[in-house]
């Protein structure tokens, strides 16, 4: 339907953690590689070899520099894939039901069959989540790795999506952030995840955990010397050294 | 976001076409529009040819034209939808009326009426899925349906003009309407362009949530070279050429149209000389509208680029 | 059809994924990961990690998941070729095998009747040294090593002569326990998955810190919790100035340096004598320490003795002091206080102050405790290991530096301080590391002669200058001058000075040059337009090049195939056999001995064949001993799956250490015939746990050492002692002095005094000094980072990698660019003393303000790999090698010219490039980079335009396309 689900049943996605990530982009490229014979495949490349080549990708890491007056710059890593909004403004703009959120686990799809490449559901995300499959002619997206994660063909260990499997750093997490009692959900809490422009009224499933401010857990900012003279001279530290180990 | 050539020709040309509908339907009220049938045939084969190539034109920026007819099932949600759904049905009571109109069945009246009822539906679908767009500051806002409204009627407007011009006829009220649309057009549009000028929703730091008063740079992109949101999305154009495109258009299809229309007696003599300055004026005002609509387009920020470095839209 | 119906979508959520997985080991980089390969009609579906492999437990970089492209590389070579143009026109002919395989013999067998070391044969990024460098042995060439000479060669050597073990992937951070990590220099690189798992696992503890010492600001260094921006190459006055705070607040492991140390040994303090700063010793030859308590002098041997760390005390008439007094007279010295060194260092006195702080809190106030019984090697039982959870890890930017070697030796030594090597929450060795300091055996190929093997592997450890491979004139006797005065403890080799060399004819000419997957032509050499004119010199007497024949083995049309003579088309990782053999470097962790295989998951469409399995039928061609029965029929006419299997390099031990004998047996063993099925069952690896008592403090833990002893990897069953103090160093600089058997040559004797020292410390840079030395200003620190996502040059041919980088800029702080009034995407000019490169810049915030960067190997020359010649690569992305000189700018007087190398170990100093920035003029900008060379010919190059792949198990999914409709128009997927 193309209208949203009055009720989901779990509301599965993704928890990323700006803390760790350094940026490898194995999530990204594991997510190309899943799907690129997956749900929505093939995910073309064009022109692979040449001048200006540009492919479709479900996920992707950009990388800010944070700064203030206070503590200078930060380099932070930051992968961005669809957040499975609760109030998708993808599903609504879609002339056709292609586009649309499973009632049952929250992820939005597109059917492949019935998209008229419009890209109209492009313009609505904010996020930049959407595909558009310039050689299919069809709007693609991240699926959650739908065909991955209820695969009754592999391992049960397996059944996550690709760039959480993948991510080196474990900095995803993936589950049901509308259960309370999830490890995922408890992770948000504790690490005051938040959403990404929640001025645009989408209501992202997908969260993002800031990084840590660690406080500082040292008692001291410098060592005393044990030479009572400020400049320290070889012999009267010896000496002292010496007289200590008697 | 990026300027398709298939949908700026859409809204110029259908707007048009659908304008011309509506400058018939408001003369219709104030005044006789039972024309001669030349000139009739004449206004009906422009409309039918401006909606129906604006309309397919529309199609092709599309994966799969042959699937569009399954865009009629999501009415309930989708302004697109609601769009393409009334796009098609104003057929029905517009083809009615064109016979009507053709064969003086003083019926033609009713099914003018109610075809202009669903143009302006129409344009106000299209106004509207712009406009409920929060992803794009410039569109989501409550001018940009009156301004596809007021776009249509002038041009139409203007459209009937001109003929009227070509055929050396006059119609009443035409004149103050399409010089009063002409202006409205310009104003709402001086309005717009002032209002998306302040407006910003977004920054980037509530897209990357990284502190509310930091600095927030982009370091990396996702990729060195292009990809579909930088291609579709964020598209950028100089300052100064878009003030000089603006300025095209204000002049191409508001300033020399009202200046043609009131000096019109001080400035031609010559009756050919006359036909061909107002084809002339025509041609330019669509340019114009091209323009205009190039800019609505181009100007208009995602508040996606703000993952690619710009710091708010 | 009712077009105003819904039509929803029937997702089919269990599509088959694979008939087969397959497993077998990466090597989209060196970090050897192991991988399941899901083949869906004999093609790959999807490739993932292997979760209960030790290296990567399951996680796969971008590298890794791209490796399906990698396979479907267009670059792929596809049948021998043999040059018919000029070098480095590209023009080439195929030919069969047999041909080439002739040409080959013919070519190598005349040399070997001759003079075998007229074969100089290096391998780039080779994983089979173990077997390359035993068939340069069997051959009768020293002229061999793999490319660590430019890479690694100052870490391993560093380490392996002061705590038997090293950095890069032989060692590694225990992350469960470890508080606070240093990381010195690293971007991505080798045992890239541990440490990004490592990073997580530290991150996400509460009471734990890291602190990335870096000039800039990506990659790990993004996510510590502290950033020192540090300048290149002044890490080890850093380290030094760490130290000082220490020492002089007394924070330091009194204990372990005298259980497990040389800090207590007694050396001679003779000055201008033959014995000075060398260890006094019993008549067994064996270390004293004085004891405080007896007040006299004992053996070291014993532990349990009060034995001093200061003072002066008289052996056999001469003075001798403990060696802990020599270090710290020299480490206490004013000149590496905080405030001394900050300017030099671009780190406030204050912060180096409080990392002091913070380091010693940690180790001396957090210590932890893991309680197992253990037993030390003296006899002595414990309950606990006690740890000291501060760690350190070292890469590229300590070793990519002239004074690396010292730099990296500075570091152990901080680390040996706290007390944090192989303790709970420190560095920790992995197996077969610790070995005893210095690790034999020594390099062999003093004595060449035709038809002869040279009775030892070609790369070893020197312990005295007895050892270098030097001629009676003290002339080099490699090709590369690996093991000379110019660089005694050149541990891997100098590959980057080899095209030099036997250029120059320097110290002799060279009749074949055999390389393997180095892109000598490019991106692995200093100065490469320099080295390209040297590989197509020809020689104005004999009309030939002066290096005459060169072969050349890769899987991929890379920039140098061009310039070769003879191509021998490799396989790709996954059509291979291969072996990651604890003779060499293994996937062993610090808990356990690892190692593993790699099988054919693929058959090669193409004709091309394994590079070992051609190296070993080269070899039983040549007839080189080993390599042929005695009635001289190969002896692994099966190649190198054969060789895998049955080779032995000392009875019982060979390539692969698991599963030998019938099976029950690691490491030692008879040779079984089944053991590749095991491994290929076992998913390609072996892993032997090492037990709880044996995984910590393993340089005393006696378990571990009977262990480490039974398994070949430790020659002397006995505890290894780290060596704070380098008598080995001391040797060379007496013969620097004119003492001992081997002198330098005069014009080295200087360099070798200088810089051979038992107590390392920090000097500057080569070029920077020699630079100030003429007078010439380059105030910019030039250097590269390794994007994560790219191994070297191999990225590029990959549709996938190169969509995420396919050009490179040149990243300026904010000061340089408000110096230079530049803004994003302006075009410079940056010089070195050598050459110049126009390129364009970006301004970024996190990089120390006198460095410049760009991302490492990013730049391709024009047709190669076979991207379009207009592809970006090649005419916005660039590399700094144009701008580093092999050798080293002459000071006036000078008349040798010296490499650009640590004068140590000869490792290549990448990171020590100095330049100068200005900005290009308008009429200079053509937006293409300079210099910008002309284009590769390859006929072979047919780029489709269009990437598809996935296509082919569309099928999986079709079913649940909507069949009702599915006739209705628009609703073929195939409809465009």
């Amino acid at each position: 339907m193309t209208t949203l689900p009055t009720k989901q049943n779990k509301k599965l996605g993704l928890v990323i953690d700006l803390d760790i990530c350094v940026g490898c982009h194995a999530c990204a490229v594991n997510c190309k590689e899943w799907n690129t014979s997956g749900h929505s495949s093939p995910l073309h490349d064009i022109d692979p070899y040449g001048d200006d080549p540009t492919g479709v990708w479900f996920n992707r890491i950009h990388t800010f520099e944070v700064e203030n007056e206070i503590n200078g710059s930060k380099t932070v890593h930051f992968p961005k894939s669809c957040l499975h909004c609760s109030d998708a403004p993808c599903v609504t703009v879609c002339p056709t039901g292609a586009s649309y959120k499973r009632e049952e686990d929250g992820i939005v799809l597109v059917n492949p069959d019935t998209c008229i490449g419009c890209k109209l559901c492009s313009w609505s995300c904010p996020y930049g989540a959407r595909e558009y499959d310039e050689e299919a002619g069809i709007m693609k997206k991240c699926t959650l790795c739908v065909d991955k994660i209820y695969n009754e063909n592999i391992p049960e260990a397996d059944r996550v999506p690709a760039c959480v499997s993948t991510c080196p750093a474990g900095a995803r997490s993936f589950g049901d952030l509308g259960d309370e009692n999830s490890e995922i959900f408890k992770l948000v809490e504790e690490r005051n995840g938040y959403d990404l422009m929640p001025e645009q009224d989408c209501a992202p499933t997908n969260k993002y955990l800031p990084p840590r401010e660690k406080n500082n857990q040292f008692s001291s900012n410098k060592l005393e010397s044990i030479t009572e003279h400020n400049e320290v001279t070889f012999d009267s530290w010896k000496e002292i050294i010496e007289n200590a180990s008697k | 976001m990026h300027p398709s050539k298939s949908i700026i020709f859409f809204t110029v040309f259908t707007g048009t076409g659908y304008g011309i509908l509506l400058c018939l339907s408001y003369l219709a009220f104030v005044t006789n529009i039972n024309f001669d049938n030349n000139f009739k045939l004449f206004l009906m084969i422009t409309s039918f040819v401006f909606i129906c190539s604006g309309l397919l034109s529309s199609t092709l920026h599309l994966g799969h034209p042959e699937r569009a007819w399954r865009s009629f099932s999501q009415w309930k949600s989708s302004w697109l939808s609601r769009e393409g759904l009334a796009a098609v049905v104003t057929f029905l009571p517009l083809m009615i009326f064109y016979l009507f109109w053709y064969l003086d069945n003083i019926f033609y009246i009713y099914f003018l009426h109610s075809t202009s009822i669903l143009c302006l539906t129409t344009i106000y679908c299209t106004g509207q899925m712009y406009a409920t767009l929060k992803t794009i500051p410039a569109w989501n806002n409550k001018l940009v349906t009156p301004i596809y409204t007021i776009n249509s009627i002038c041009m139409g407007a203007l459209t009937v003009y001109c003929f009227t011009r070509f055929y050396e006829f006059e119609i009443n009220y035409l004149y103050h309407f399409t010089i009063l649309s002409l202006s409205l057009c310009l104003f709402m549009k001086v309005i717009y362009w002032y209002i998306i000028s302040k407006k910003i929703i977004s920054t980037a730091n509530s897209a990357t949530g990284l502190g509310r008063n930091n600095n927030i740079s982009l370091f990396e992109g996702p990729h060195t070279g292009k990809n579909f949101l930088t291609t579709e999305m964020i598209n950028k154009i100089k300052k100064e050429k878009a003030n000089f495109l603006r300025l095209c258009f204000v002049i191409l299809t508001c300033i020399l149209p009202i200046y043609m229309i009131v000096q019109e007696a001080s400035l031609i003599i010559d009756s050919v000389i006359l036909k061909l300055s107002f084809f002339l004026v025509l041609i330019f005002a669509l340019i114009g509208m091209l323009i205009e609509r190039y800019l609505f387009f181009i100007q208009a920020k995602h508040v996606v680029s703000l993952y690619y470095g710009e710091k708010k839209v | 059809m009712n077009p105003f119906k819904n039509q929803t979508e029937n997702v089919k959520t269990s599509p088959k994924v694979s008939d087969e997985v397959k497993q077998t080991t990466c090597y989209m980089c060196a970090c050897r990961c192991g991988i399941d390969v899901h083949l869906l009609d004999n093609q790959i579906r999807y490739i993932e990690g292997n979760k209960n492999h030790p290296t990567n437990k399951g996680v796969l970089c971008a590298k890794g998941s791209a490796g399906i492209m990698q396979q479907n590389s267009p670059a792929k070579l596809t049948k021998p070729l043999l040059r018919t143009g000029e070098r480095g026109k590209g023009e080439f002919i195929e030919i069969e095998w047999s041909e080439a395989m002739e040409i080959a013999t013919t070519w190598l067998s005349e040399i070997r009747n001759t003079d075998p070391k007229k074969l100089a044969f290096f391998t780039g990024r080779d994983q089979s040294q173990s077997l390359t460098g035993w068939w340069a042995n069997q051959f009768g060439t020293c002229n061999f090593a793999a490319h660590g000479g430019f890479c690694s060669v100052n870490m391993a050597a560093a380490g392996l002569y002061t705590i038997g073990g090293s950095f890069w992937e032989f060692g590694e951070v225990d992350w469960d326990h470890t508080k606070y990590f240093i990381l010195f220099g690293c971007a991505e690189d080798h045992d890239s998955n541990p440490i990004k798992m490592g990073l997580g696992k530290l991150k996400s503890k509460k009471d734990s810190k890291f602190v990335s010492v870096n000039p800039i600001k990506t990659g790990y260094s993004a996510i510590a919790d502290e950033w020192i921006g540090i300048r290149p190459g002044t890490d080890g006055l850093f380290v030094h100035s760490l130290i000082y705070e220490l020492l002089k607040s007394n924070k330091v492991d009194w204990d372990y340096l005298k259980r497990y140390t040389n800090s207590n040994w007694l050396v001679y303090n003779n000055p201008g004598k033959e014995n000075h700063g060398l260890f006094a010793r019993d008549k067994n030859n064996l270390p004293l320490v004085f004891c405080n308590t007896k007040r006299t002098i004992t053996s070291a041997n014993d532990k349990n003795v009060n034995s001093a760390f200061f003072g002066t005390y008289k052996y056999n008439e001469i003075d001798v002091i403990p060696s802990f007094e020599l270090l710290s007279k020299e480490y206490l010295d004013t000149k590496y206080k905080p405030e001394n060194i900050s300017n030099s260092i671009d780190i406030s006195a204050d912060v180096i102050k409080r990392i002091a702080a913070e380091i010693a809190e940690t180790a001396f106030e957090k210590e932890i405790e893991i309680k197992i019984d253990w037993e030390d090697f003296d006899g002595k039982k414990h309950s606990s290991f006690k740890g000291r959870p501060i760690s350190m890890h070292a890469m590229r930017g300590i070793s990519a530096h002239s004074n690396g070697f010292s730099t990296c030796k500075l570091i152990h030594i901080l680390q040996t301080l706290l007390g944090s090597i192989d303790v709970p929450g420190g560095f920790r060795y992995k197996a077969p590391y610790p070995k005893h300091v210095v690790p034999g055996p020594k390099p062999a190929g003093k004595n060449i002669k035709a038809n002869t093997p040279i009775g030892g592997m070609p790369l070893g450890f020197p312990t005295s200058p007895d050892d270098l491979l030097t001629d009676e004139n003290e002339n080099p006797i490699r090709i590369d001058k690996a093991y000379s005065w110019e660089n005694p403890l050149s541990a891997h080799g100098l590959m980057h000075m080899v095209i030099n060399n036997a250029w120059k004819g320097d110290p002799y000419k060279i009749e074949v040059l055999f390389m393997y997957m180095a892109n000598m032509a490019w991106n692995s050499s200093m100065n490469t337009e320099e080295t390209i004119k040297k590989l197509t010199d020809i020689d104005e007497k004999t009309g030939e090049y002066k290096i005459p024949k060169i072969i050349y083995s890769d899987a991929y049309y890379s920039e140098t195939v061009p310039y070769a003579d003879l191509i021998l088309p490799d396989t790709t990782f996954l059509e291979r056999w291969d072996c990651i053999s604890l003779l060499d470097r293994p996937i062993s962790s610090a808990d356990s001995a690892a190692d593993a295989i790699r099988q054919p998951i693929l058959e090669p469409s193409r004709d091309v064949r394994p590079f070992q399995d051609v190296l070993i039928e080269l070899g039983a061609r040549l007839g080189l001993p080993g390599f042929v029965n005695d009635d001289l029929t190969p002896k692994y006419p099966d190649g190198y799956k054969d060789y895998i299997v049955n080779h032995e390099r000392q009875p019982g031990i060979g390539p692969l250490a698991g599963w030998r004998g019938n099976g029950d047996q690691f490491g030692k063993g008879n040779i079984n015939k089944n053991q590749i099925q095991e491994y290929i069952e076992n998913g390609c690896f072996h892993n032997h746990e090492f037990k709880n008592n044996q995984k910590y403090f393993k340089f005393t833990n006696k378990h571990y050492l009977n262990f480490a002893h039974e398994m070949g990897w430790i020659v002397k069953n006995e505890p290894i002692v780290i060596q704070m103090y380098s008598e080995e160093m001391q040797k060379f600089k007496l013969a620097g002095e004119g003492f001992g058997n081997k002198i330098p040559p005069e014009h080295l004797k200087e360099r070798i005094k200088k810089y051979f020292n038992p107590i390392p410390s920090w000097y500057q840079a080569f070029e920077e000094k020699l630079n100030a030395n003429n007078g010439n200003s380059f105030e910019l620190y030039a250097v590269t980072q390794r994007p994560p996502h790219m191994y070297h040059s191999w990225g590029s041919q990959n549709a996938w990698l190169r969509q995420i980088t396919n050009l490179n800029y040149l990243y300026i702080g904010e000061e340089v660019a408000t110096k230079n009034n530049l803004k994003n995407f302006d075009w410079v000019w940056l010089e070195s003393f050598s050459s110049k490169i126009k390129v364009q810049c970006k301004i970024m915030k996190g990089v120390n303000k006198n460095t410049v960067w760009t991302w490492n190997a990013i730049g391709k020359r024009k047709g190669a790999w076979n991207l379009n010649p207009n592809a970006p690569e090649s005419n916005k992305g660039f590399l700094l090698n144009h701008l580093i000189s092999d050798v080293l700018p002459k000071n006036k007087n000078e008349k040798h010219s010296m490499s650009n190398s640590d004068p140590i170990t000869g490792q290549a100093a990448w990171y020590d490039l100095k330049v100068k920035l200005y900005k290009c003029n308008k009429n200079e900008i053509d937006g293409n980079i300079y210099p910008n060379f002309e284009t590769i010919k390859n006929k072979s190059r047919n780029n489709s335009n269009l990437n598809v792949y996935g296509n082919q198990f569309r099928k999986e999914y079709s079913e649940n396309s909507i069949s009702e409709i599915q006739e209705f128009i628009g609703n073929s997927r195939n409809i465009k």
